[in-house]
C-alpha cells in the first residue's frame, strides 16, 4: 500500500472528529475555560471585563460560608431524593405499561406526558395544586384530616415539594428508559424462571433486574447530573426560598450572577458543582467498570 | 414419572387456530419426539404441556390427573430451551442451583439482606453443593462451574442448561430444539448423549425438533405435526414404514420417499412416462390414479438388464452409500413442456460407489415390497396395507 494511500485512509476519522471538536471548543470549552477564569476574579456584572485576579479567594471565601455549605447539601439532598424517586416510580411504571392490558397504549401516552409538558406549564400548575388555601394538595389532605401545608411557603416543606414536582416532571424518562431495556429481556428467561419455581417478585427481582441494570446505572447516572444541574423547575416555584430551603448551587450561581452581581463568585459556585458531577461520573465508570470486570471474568 | 395424555387438545389465538384438536396417550418413561416444519406447532404443544402456554380446550392429564390449570412449577418438568435460556448475569454454578434454590425460597428472603444470607447457606448446604458436584462432574462441567454462560461455547452451554434441568430430578424432561444452535459435529455428539441421558435418568422425555433424523433416532413415539394438525402418531418405524399420507411419507426419511403418479389398469400399473411395473395392489379399483410410494433403498439402479428406463441427473457419492438422482424414460423429460411428474427426480440409495455419472442411460428396478399407496387427490394412505405388499410382492 503506497504512503499516499496510507494517508488518504487516515484523514476521514480525523475530519468527522474534527467537526465535534470545533463544536465543543466554541460552545463548551471557551465557556468553561472562560468560567474558570472567571472564578480567580472579581468580576462583577456590570463590568464584566473590569474583574482582578484574586487568587483562591473566592473558593476560601465560599467554602467557609455557612450559607454555600447549606446549599452543598441542599443540593446532594434534593438530587438524592429525586434520582431515587425517579428510580422508583419510573421503574414501577415501566414495569407497570410491560403488562399487557386494556387501554395500555393510552396509559403510556398519559404517563409520558409530564416528561413532553414544559417545565413552566408544569409549575404553573402545581403553584395552583400547592396553593394553601385552595390548593388540590391541600384540600386532599384536609379530608385525611390533616391540617394545611405550606407546600411553597414554609421552610420544611419547601424542598419537599419542590422534589415532588420534580420527581413528577421526570420520571418518565426512567420509565421509558427501564421500558425499552424490559422489553430487550427474553421473554424464554422469565419462562425458565417460572419453570425452575420462581415467583412472579423472584423472578424481577433474580432474572429481570440484573438483566436491567446497566440502564438502571446509566439512567441513575443521566438522572444524578442533571438534578444537579436543574434550575428552572426550583427556581419558578420556589426561587430559592423559602429561606434557602431550596437553594441548590445552580439556583446559588443564579443569585451570585444575577442578583448580587458577583460573576466571580458564581463562576466559583459553577466550578464546585461541575466537581461534583465529575465525582459522580467517576464514581459510575469505576462502580461500571468493576461489575463488567467481574462479569467477564 | 407420568404417562401423558393428550385428550382433544387445542390452542387458539383469538379466531387463528394454532393447534386442531388431536387426542393421544404417550406411555410413561417415552422419548416422545414432537416432529414438523418450522410454525406448525410443535414448539406450541410443548409450551402446553410445560404451562407455559394456556390450553384452549381439551384435557392434558399426567398420570391420569388433569394438570391443565397448573402453574409450571407446579408440573414438576424440566424445560431446556431452544436458545438455553441461561441466567447470563448467573455463574454456572448458580445456574444449575437455581432450581433447588427456588424450591426453599420463602417469602422473607426477598428481604435484601436476609435474602443473600439465606442464598449463601443454600450454597453451602451438603444436599444442593453435592447435587450441584454431581451433576456437573456427570455433564462434564466441573472446571467452568464459576464461570459466566457468555464465556463458554455453544456446546458447553447446552450441558449447563441440561444440568440445570436434570438437578432437579423432574417426572418430565422437556427440550425444545436444543439442538438447532449446535454445528453438525456437536449436533451429533449431543444427539447420542442425549439418549444415553434419557436412558440413564429413566423418565419422559418429550422432545421438539423440525430434523427428522433426530426424531428417527433419539425417539421412542413420534407426533408429526404440520400447520397445527397432527399427521401423524407413532413409533419411528411406523411412521417411516407406513406413512399415513404423502405429507408423512415426503418429510420423514432421507432422501425422502419417492411418489410416483401411477394408473392402475388391468394387470399393470403404469407409470407416467407409460412404462408398466407388473404388479396390482388388491384394494385399489381398476383404472385409479393413485400414488405408489417407495423408499429409495428399494430402488436398484444398473447400467443394463431389465427394468424401467431411466437416466441419471445427479450422484451423490458418500462414501459408504451412494444416492442417484433420476428421471423416468429416455429424454423428454428435459423438455420444459413435459408434465411436472415426468421432470421431478426419484431417487435411488445404492450401498457402496455406484459406477454411473450424470446423464448415462441406465435400468432401475423397483422392489415392491413395503411400498406404500395414497389416493391420488387427497394424499392419504391406502389400506389395508398388508394386503397390498401380499400382492406386489408376488
Amino acid at each position: 500500500m503506497s504512503t499516499m494511500v496510507k494517508v488518504r485512509r487516515r484523514i476521514p476519522p480525523y475530519l468527522f472528529v474534527g467537526a465535534a471538536a470545533v463544536y465543543l471548543a466554541i460552545f463548551t470549552a471557551t465557556p468553561l475555560l472562560r468560567g474558570v477564569w472567571l472564578s480567580f476574579t472579581d468580576t462583577k456584572l456590570l463590568n464584566p471585563d473590569g474583574g482582578t485576579f484574586v487568587g483562591a479567594d473566592n473558593y476560601r471565601n465560599l467554602l467557609t460560608e455557612d450559607r454555600f455549605l447549606s446549599s452543598v447539601v441542599t443540593t446532594l439532598l434534593y438530587t438524592t431524593l429525586t434520582v431515587v424517586g425517579a428510580l422508583v416510580l419510573g421503574t414501577a411504571a415501566a414495569f407497570a405499561i410491560n403488562e399487557r392490558f386494556r387501554g395500555r397504549a393510552v396509559a403510556r401516552a398519559v404517563l409520558t406526558m409530564p416528561w413532553a409538558a414544559p417545565s413552566i406549564a408544569v409549575v404553573l400548575v402545581y403553584t395552583w395544586i400547592f396553593n394553601v388555601e385552595d390548593g388540590v394538595a391541600n384540600r386532599s389532605l384536609a379530608a385525611l384530616g390533616i391540617g394545611q401545608q405550606g407546600w411553597l411557603l414554609d421552610p420544611d416543606r419547601g424542598l419537599l415539594a419542590v422534589t415532588l414536582v420534580s420527581v413528577w416532571k421526570v420520571f418518565p424518562f426512567i420509565m421509558l428508559v427501564v421500558l425499552a431495556a424490559l422489553q430487550s429481556v427474553p421473554s424464554e428467561l422469565r419462562e425458565s424462571g417460572r419453570i425452575d419455581g420462581a415467583a412472579r417478585l423472584t423472578i424481577v427481582r433474580e432474572i429481570v433486574l440484573p438483566h436491567i441494570a446497566p440502564t438502571l446505572r446509566v439512567a441513575a447516572l443521566l438522572m444524578t447530573i442533571w438534578s444537579i444541574r436543574r434550575f428552572e423547575i426550583i427556581f419558578l416555584l420556589t426561587g430559592g426560598g423559602p429561606v434557602d430551603s431550596t437553594n441548590t448551587l445552580v439556583i446559588n450561581v443564579y443569585r451570585e450572577a444575577f442578583q448580587n452581581s458577583e460573576l466571580g463568585r458564581a463562576a466559583a459556585i459553577g466550578m464546585l458543582g461541575l466537581c461534583l458531577s465529575l465525582v459522580v461520573t467517576v464514581v459510575y465508570f469505576v462502580v461500571d467498570g468493576r461489575s463488567a470486570r467481574k462479569e467477564a471474568s | 414419572m407420568p404417562a401423558l395424555t393428550f385428550s382433544g387438545l387445542s390452542k387458539s389465538y383469538g379466531d387463528t387456530r394454532v393447534i386442531e384438536e388431536f387426542t393421544a396417550e404417550i406411555p410413561d418413561r417415552e422419548f416422545l419426539v414432537l416432529l414438523g416444519p418450522s410454525g406448525c406447532g410443535k414448539s406450541t404443544m410443548l409450551r402446553m404441556i410445560a404451562g407455559l402456554v394456556d390450553i384452549t380446550s381439551g384435557d392434558l392429564l399426567f398420570d391420569g390427573k388433569r394438570v391443565n390449570d397448573l402453574e409450571p412449577k407446579e408440573r414438576n418438568v424440566a424445560f431446556v430451551f431452544q436458545s438455553y435460556a441461561l441466567y447470563p448475569h448467573k455463574t454456572v454454578r448458580a445456574n444449575i442451583a437455581f432450581p433447588l434454590l427456588m424450591s426453599r425460597f420463602r417469602w422473607w428472603q426477598h428481604i435484601p439482606v436476609l435474602g443473600w444470607f439465606a442464598r449463601r447457606r443454600a450454597m453451602r448446604d451438603p444436599a444442593i453443593s453435592n447435587r450441584i458436584a454431581e451433576i456437573a462432574e456427570t455433564m462434564e462441567l466441573t472446571p467452568y462451574l464459576d464461570r459466566r454462560p457468555r464465556t463458554l461455547s455453544g456446546g458447553q452451554r447446552q450441558r449447563v442448561a441440561l444440568a440445570r434441568a436434570l438437578v432437579r430430578e423432574p417426572a418430565v424432561y422437556l427440550l425444545d430444539e436444543p439442538l438447532s444452535n449446535l454445528d453438525a459435529k456437536l449436533r451429533a455428539q449431543m444427539r447420542t448423549e442425549i439418549t444415553a441421558l434419557y436412558r440413564r435418568v429413566g423418565v419422559s422425555f418429550v422432545y421438539v425438533t423440525h430434523d427428522q433424523v433426530e426424531a428417527m433416532t433419539m425417539g421412542t413415539r413420534v407426533i408429526l405435526l404440520q400447520d397445527g394438525v397432527v399427521q401423524q402418531h407413532g413409533t419411528p418405524e411406523e411412521i417411516y414404514d407406513r406413512p399415513a399420507n404423502t405429507f408423512v411419507a415426503r418429510f420423514i426419511g432421507s432422501p425422502a420417499m419417492n411418489l410416483f403418479p401411477v394408473t392402475v389398469t388391468g394387470q399393470r400399473i403404469v407409470l407416467a412416462d407409460g412404462q408398466g411395473l407388473p404388479a396390482v395392489p388388491a384394494s385399489v379399483p381398476d383404472d385409479t390414479r393413485v400414488s405408489l410410494g417407495v423408499r429409495a433403498e428399494r430402488i436398484a439402479v444398473s447400467r443394463d438388464g431389465p427394468g424401467l428406463a431411466a437416466r441419471v441427473v445427479v450422484v451423490e457419492r458418500l462414501g459408504g452409500e451412494s444416492v442417484v438422482g433420476l428421471r423416468l424414460g429416455a429424454g423428454i423429460q428435459d423438455d420444459a413442456n413435459a408434465p411436472a411428474e415426468l421432470r421431478d427426480l426419484f431417487y435411488a440409495k445404492v450401498p457402496g460407489r455406484v459406477d454411473l455419472e450424470v446423464d448415462d442411460a441406465c435400468r432401475v428396478q423397483v422392489n415392491l415390497t413395503g411400498c406404500s399407496w395414497f389416493d391420488a387427490t387427497t394424499g392419504r394412505r391406502l389400506e389395508p396395507a398388508a394386503r397390498i405388499e401380499e400382492v406386489s410382492a408376488a
